[in-house]
C-alpha cells in the first residue's frame, strides 16, 4: 500500500458527519427564509440610522460658561466700503465722462441690490438673538441696508456661543445653521468659517468679512452673492474676484477694480459694462480694452472703437508726415530769405532739440522764423508723447497695430533729432 | 450511497422544501462532510445549502437529476465556505472538528485524524475540479459513471481527471516528506 493509498483508507474509513451530527441535522429542519431576515434587519437599521441624524441635526453646542460681548458700530468700517466703496469709485471718475456716469449708476444700483439682498439675513440673526440663551447678547437690528451688511454683533473674548444648530464653534459666536465655526463671528447658514464675519449663507469664509451668498471668501470683503473672493473687496454678484476692488455684476476680476457689469477684468480699471479688459481703463461699454495709450488718450472717449483693429484710428493724432513737412516747409521758407547770421547758425543744427532750444533763447520777431519754431514744438510734444506711449504698448500690446504706428513715430523722432 | 447517486433522468416533480429535506438532508451532509474535510462544520454546511436551494426550488424544472442538483449547490457552497475558512486557519488549530468514529481505538483515532488532516491539506493544492473527482472516487467510493452524472460530464472526463488529479497528489505527497 501507498502513502497515498494508505490516506485514502484512513479518510473512508472516518465517517464525515457522526450519527448525532446527522441526527441534529433531522431533527433541525430546513431554515427559515434567510431573504425576509435580511430585510427586517435593513428596515430596522435604517430606522436607527434615521433616529440618529435627527438626533444629531437637533443637538446644538452649547458652551456652559457665558461670553463678554462688545457691540460692533452700526456703520462697520471693514464692510462698508464693500458696499458705498462702489459708488465711490464711480463718482471718482467724474461726471464728465458719460461712461463713467453710467458706472455710477449701474453701480449704485447693484450696489443697493446688494443692500436689499442684506435685511433677510438680518433678519435671520435677528431670530438667532432672540434664540440666545441669557448672557449672550445678539443684536441685529438693522436700520438701514448697510447697517445690515455691517449687522451688530457680539464677539466672543473668550469661549464660543453657539446657537440654534451650530456646530462645533471654537472661540466664535455663532448663531444659525453653521457648522465648524473657529475664531469667527457667524450668524446664518455658514459652514467652515474661520477668523471670519459671515453673514448669511457664507460657505467657507476664512478670514473675511463675508456677508450674502458667499462661497469661498478667503480674506476678502464680501458682500453679496460672491463666489471664490480672494483678498479682495466684492460687492455684488461677482464672481472669482481675486485681489480686486468689485462691484456689482463682475465675473473673474483679477487685481482690478471693476464697477458695474465687467467680465474678465485683469488688472485694469473698468467701469460699466467692459467685458475682457486687460491692463487697461475702461470705461463705458467697452469690449476687450487692452492698450492703456489707448485708454488714457483724450480720443479714446468711445471705447467701443477700442478694438485692436480700431486702436489706429483712436491713438492720439501724431501725425509725423504733417509735422515733418511742417518743418520742412518753414525751413525751406526760411532758406530763401534774408536772415541774421544767428538765427542761419541755429538752422544750420541738424538737431531738432537743440535747434528748438536755441530758438527759445534768441528773440524773435519774423513771422516765419516763428512759424518754425511752433512746427518743432509741435514735433517735440508729439515726440514726447509717442515715445512714452510707445513703451506702454510695447509692454501690453506689442503685437497691435498701435504698437507698429507708435514704433514708425519713434523712428520719425530719432530721425528728427 | 444510493440515495446519493443520481438516478435516470425524473419527471418533473414540484419539491416542497420540507419534503426535499427530510428526503436529501443525509446526502448532502455526506457530500459536504467529503469535500469540505475536517476544516468545517457539516450542520453548518448543510444549513447554507439549504438556504441557497430554498428561493431556487420554484425555478427548479427537472432538467436534471435533484440530486445532482443539490450536489452543484452543495459544491459551490463548499467552495465558498473552504475560501472564507482560509482567513481562519491563521488563529484556529489544526484539531479540526469531529470528523471520525469516536468507537475506535483512541490511539487509532488520533493516527486516523492526522492522516485525513495530511490529506485534505494535500487535496487543496489541487484544483476544484480535480479534488472533487478524487474525493468522489477514492474516499466516498463512488464509480465513474456515477461521478459522471454527479457532475453531468461524461465519464472519460472522469477518469482523465482522476488520473491527473492522483498524479499531482502523489506529487505532493511526496514533496511533503
Amino acid at each position: 500500500m501507498t502513502p497515498m493509498e494508505r490516506l485514502f483508507e484512513s479518510a473512508r474509513r472516518s465517517e464525515p458527519v457522526t450519527p448525532e451530527a446527522l441526527a441534529r441535522i433531522e431533527r433541525r429542519g430546513p431554515p427559515e427564509a434567510r431573504g425576509a431576515q435580511r430585510r427586517w434587519v435593513f428596515a430596522v437599521a435604517m430606522v436607527i440610522a434615521g433616529g440618529v441624524v435627527l438626533v444629531q441635526s437637533r443637538t446644538s453646542v452649547r458652551t456652559p460658561k457665558p461670553v463678554a460681548v462688545r457691540t460692533v458700530p452700526a456703520h462697520s468700517p471693514t464692510l462698508g466700503p464693500a458696499v458705498d466703496g462702489a459708488v465711490e469709485i464711480a463718482r471718482a471718475a467724474g461726471p464728465e465722462e458719460p461712461s463713467s456716469r453710467g458706472a455710477e449708476i449701474e453701480g449704485a444700483g447693484r450696489s443697493r441690490r446688494a443692500r436689499e439682498a442684506v435685511p433677510p439675513r438680518a433678519s435671520g440673526s435677528r431670530r438667532g438673538a432672540e434664540s440666545s440663551r441669557p448672557g449672550h447678547v445678539l443684536d441685529a437690528s438693522a436700520a438701514s441696508p448697510s447697517e445690515g451688511a455691517a449687522f451688530e454683533v457680539p464677539t466672543a473674548a473668550s469661549g464660543a456661543a453657539g446657537d440654534e444648530g451650530s456646530g462645533a464653534a471654537s472661540g466664535a459666536v455663532a448663531s444659525g445653521g453653521v457648522e465648524s465655526v473657529s475664531g469667527a463671528v457667524v450668524v446664518g447658514g455658514s459652514e467652515s468659517a474661520s477668523g471670519a464675519v459671515a453673514v448669511g449663507g457664507a460657505e467657507f469664509a476664512s478670514g473675511a468679512l463675508a456677508s450674502g451668498g458667499s462661497e469661498l471668501a478667503s480674506a476678502a470683503v464680501a458682500s453679496g452673492s460672491s463666489e471664490s473672493a480672494s483678498r479682495a473687496v466684492v460687492s455684488g454678484g461677482s464672481e472669482s474676484a481675486s485681489g480686486a476692488l468689485a462691484s456689482g455684476g463682475s465675473e473673474s476680476v483679477s487685481r482690478a477694480v471693476a464697477v458695474g457689469g465687467s467680465e474678465s477684468a485683469s488688472g485694469a480699471l473698468a467701469f460699466g459694462g467692459s467685458e475682457s479688459a486687460s491692463g487697461a481703463l475702461a470705461s463705458g461699454g467697452s469690449e476687450s480694452a487692452v492698450s492703456p495709450p489707448a485708454a488714457v488718450a483724450p480720443s479714446f472717449r468711445d471705447s467701443r472703437r477700442s478694438r485692436p483693429k480700431g486702436l489706429r484710428r483712436t491713438l492720439p493724432a501724431y501725425r509725423p508726415r504733417a509735422v515733418r513737412e511742417l518743418v520742412e516747409l518753414g525751413t525751406q521758407r526760411l532758406a530763401e530769405r534774408e536772415l541774421t547770421a544767428e538765427v542761419r547758425r541755429i538752422l544750420a543744427l541738424t538737431d531738432r532739440r537743440s535747434m528748438l532750444a536755441q530758438l527759445d533763447r534768441i528773440a524773435i520777431d519774423d513771422p516765419d522764423v516763428i512759424a518754425l519754431r511752433g512746427a518743432l514744438r509741435v514735433e517735440a510734444e508729439r515726440c514726447r508723447d509717442a515715445l512714452a506711449d510707445l513703451s506702454r504698448v510695447e509692454r501690453l500690446a506689442p503685437r497691435s497695430p498701435a504698437a507698429s504706428y507708435a514704433s514708425r513715430v519713434r523712428r520719425w523722432c530719432v530721425a528728427a533729432r | 450511497m444510493d440515495a446519493a447517486v443520481p438516478r435516470a433522468r425524473e419527471a418533473p416533480v414540484a419539491w416542497a422544501l420540507e419534503d426535499l429535506y427530510r428526503a436529501h438532508a443525509a446526502d448532502v451532509a455526506r457530500w459536504a462532510g467529503r469535500l469540505a474535510g475536517p476544516e468545517l462544520d457539516v450542520e453548518d454546511l448543510v444549513h447554507e445549502v439549504f438556504v441557497v436551494v430554498r428561493p431556487r426550488l420554484a425555478d427548479f424544472r427537472g432538467d436534471a437529476p435533484i440530486t445532482t442538483w443539490l450536489f452543484r449547490i452543495t459544491e459551490n457552497v463548499v467552495r465558498r465556505e473552504r475560501r472564507r475558512a482560509r482567513w481562519g486557519r491563521w488563529w484556529r488549530s489544526d484539531e479540526g472538528l469531529d470528523f471520525a468514529d469516536e468507537r475506535d481505538d483512541p490511539e487509532v483515532v488520533a493516527a486516523r485524524r492526522q492522516d485525513v488532516a495530511r490529506l485534505y491539506r494535500a487535496l487543496d493544492r489541487l484544483s476544484e475540479r480535480l479534488r472533487t473527482v478524487v474525493i468522489l472516487h477514492e474516499i466516498e467510493g463512488l464509480t465513474g459513471p456515477e461521478i459522471a452524472a454527479l457532475l453531468e460530464v461524461e465519464p472519460n472526463v472522469v477518469w482523465v481527471r482522476l488520473h491527473r488529479a492522483k498524479k499531482k497528489l502523489a506529487r505532493v505527497l511526496e514533496a511533503e516528506r
